[in-house]
């Protein structure tokens, strides 16, 4: 379910929309490119309305969906000669199409059917780009894949779709893909938008600061930029945006008698970022298992 | 583009379309030790009993069975079959309105329900209509109710078609359209006698379902 969303992407940008299983990504993509209608609010694929979309736009617009479906009972060079039946002759750009294949190594004589998921993904991408989109849209291109084909698919990815003012959106929840490609990111955590920023932003602005006490634990009061907080043995863990000098005061007046930064990875970031609400952790320390 | 859509949707349907002639060949071969003909009993290398053709065969009840199993095949095969395999997703974000890609499907759907159980009508009232072949008179009106009943048969690939489109919670009234198929059915052979009535009636239905067809895929959620 998509809550709160209130997204830009500029041309020519690479955004990577990141997200938990479930926090509506693929829900969100789909209103982008008019299979979902939302009850309410509206949204824009090139200016204009994704629940409209003429098909003038959507020859502009190349999509991927999640699971990368094609029509299994096809070969190669069937469901090219079917996907390239919608476009003119000067957009479709057969050759293209063939040099990405032949990179690939897929025969055009295979069966869609008889394909692994990597190379179903890789024939989507090569039928996606064969009409020279201006925007693409990817949901969740790498799901599936294993980290060798993920990685290959991610290579050739973006050296085939880098060219001036493509904008690429793609959604994911595998951060180190996102990490490698993505200008800009966004979180969606629970249907609702939390982050939208450059990515190194996104990893400067993140702060874990761990709290250590000699007694019993508190709670980190409410504030403003706390995104979480959790109980492991006697230290406070908590995961500030900006951590400041009220933070400080905060911590100390707690009583802690340690109190150290620690810069986070995005994965790190992201973790806190969407992960939520966590019980303490048990700790061997303080309660010895008994046999 | 729409030849694209039309090979498609055609090659898609080819394997249900062969099964339903192969059902169609057990009747018409002469397999008299088959128990399917003990049901169906057209038989054209047989001897017929003294039955006359279009007027005492069970033909009308073997193209219910046949035609209207291949209609509903066929329009569950293009609705709840597409979603299932998720390439609604691929097939309805190609550069062509939403509409164009429904009519190319229905119009194949219909047009192979109605060409499975039409050929076989053809054929039968052609060998009726060859003298020599039967013992008994034949004139090509004695041809109309079973025409009539054929044209009747949509209404069975459009129920499929649209129970299998359209969003429900459960499979009772998401197949509601179809089971309502039957019923319409039958209530349109009521006014058979009136040839042009019992057409008029049978194409405002068909028509009613069109309208929710279309309005079903405009409107519903491909996710």
């Amino acid at each position: 379910m998509v809550n709160t969303v209130n997204l830009r992407v500029p041309a020519g940008c690479v955004y990577g929309f990141l997200g938990r299983n479930g926090a509506g990504k693929s829900t969100l993509v789909k209103m982008l490119m008019g299979m979902v209608q939302p009850d309410a609010g509206s949204s824009q694929l090139l200016g204009s309305d994704s629940g409209t979309l003429t098909s003038a736009t959507r020859a502009r617009v190349a999509y991927l969906a999640e699971g990368h479906p094609l029509y299994r009972w096809m070969t190669v060079a069937q469901a090219a000669r079917f996907a390239q039946a919608f476009y003119s002759p000067e957009r479709w750009h057969g050759r293209f199409l063939d040099e990405i294949l032949d990179h690939f190594r897929i025969s055009p004589k295979s069966k869609v059917g008889r394909l692994s998921n990597g190379q179903r993904a890789q024939v989507s991408l090569a039928l996606a780009l064969a009409p020279d989109p201006e925007l693409l849209v990817l949901d969740d291109p790498t799901l599936g894949l294993d980290t060798v084909v993920r990685r290959d698919f991610l290579e050739s990815m973006i050296h085939l779709i880098q060219r001036s003012g493509r904008t690429i959106f793609f959604s994911s929840h595998i951060l180190s893909d996102v990490e490698r490609v993505a200008d800009r990111i966004g979180v969606l955590v629970d249907g609702v938008l939390r982050v939208d920023c450059p990515t190194d932003t996104f990893k400067a602005a993140l702060r874990r600061v761990v709290l250590e006490f000699s007694g019993s634990v508190p709670r980190f009061p409410d504030c403003e930029g706390l995104v979480s907080q959790r109980q492991i043995g006697n230290r406070l863990e908590i995961v500030v945006v900006h951590f400041g000098d009220v933070h400080r005061e905060l911590a100390a007046g707690l009583g802690a008698i340690h109190v150290e930064e620690v810069e986070m990875n995005l994965e790190d970031a992201f973790i806190a970022y969407t992960r939520g609400e966590t019980r303490p952790l048990p700790s061997f320390d303080r309660e010895p298992i008994r046999c | 583009m729409l030849k694209a859509l039309v090979w498609k949707e055609t090659r898609e349907l080819a394997p249900l379309v062969a099964l339903a002639v192969i059902a169609e060949l057990l009747f018409y071969l002469p397999l008299n030790m088959f128990p399917l003909n003990m049901f169906v009993s057209i038989n054209l290398n047989y001897d017929d009993g003294g039955r006359i053709p279009f007027v005492k065969t069970s033909l009308e009840n073997w193209l219910l069975v046949v035609g209207g199993a291949t209609g509903i095949a066929l329009g569950f095969w293009q609705t709840a079959g597409e979603l299932g395999r998720g390439t609604f997703l691929f097939l309805l974000h190609r550069p062509v309105d939403r509409t164009t890609v429904f009519t190319a499907k229905l119009a194949v759907g219909v047009a192979l329900t109605l060409l499975v159980a039409g050929v076989p009508i053809l054929g039968y009232a052609l060998w009726a209509a060859t003298p020599g072949t039967h013992a008994s008179p034949f004139f090509w009106s004695m041809t109309i109710g079973t025409w009539l009943l054929w044209f009747r048969l949509p209404l069975f690939y459009l129920g499929a078609y649209l129970s299998g489109l359209r969003p429900g919670r459960w499979l009772g009234s998401r197949a509601l359209p179809l089971f309502a198929a039957p019923l319409l059915f039958l209530m349109l052979s009521i006014v058979a006698s009136w040839p042009l009535v019992s057409v008029a009636l049978t194409l405002l239905v068909e028509l009613a379902y069109l309208i929710a067809i279309y309005f079903v895929a405009q409107s519903r959620d491909y996710s």
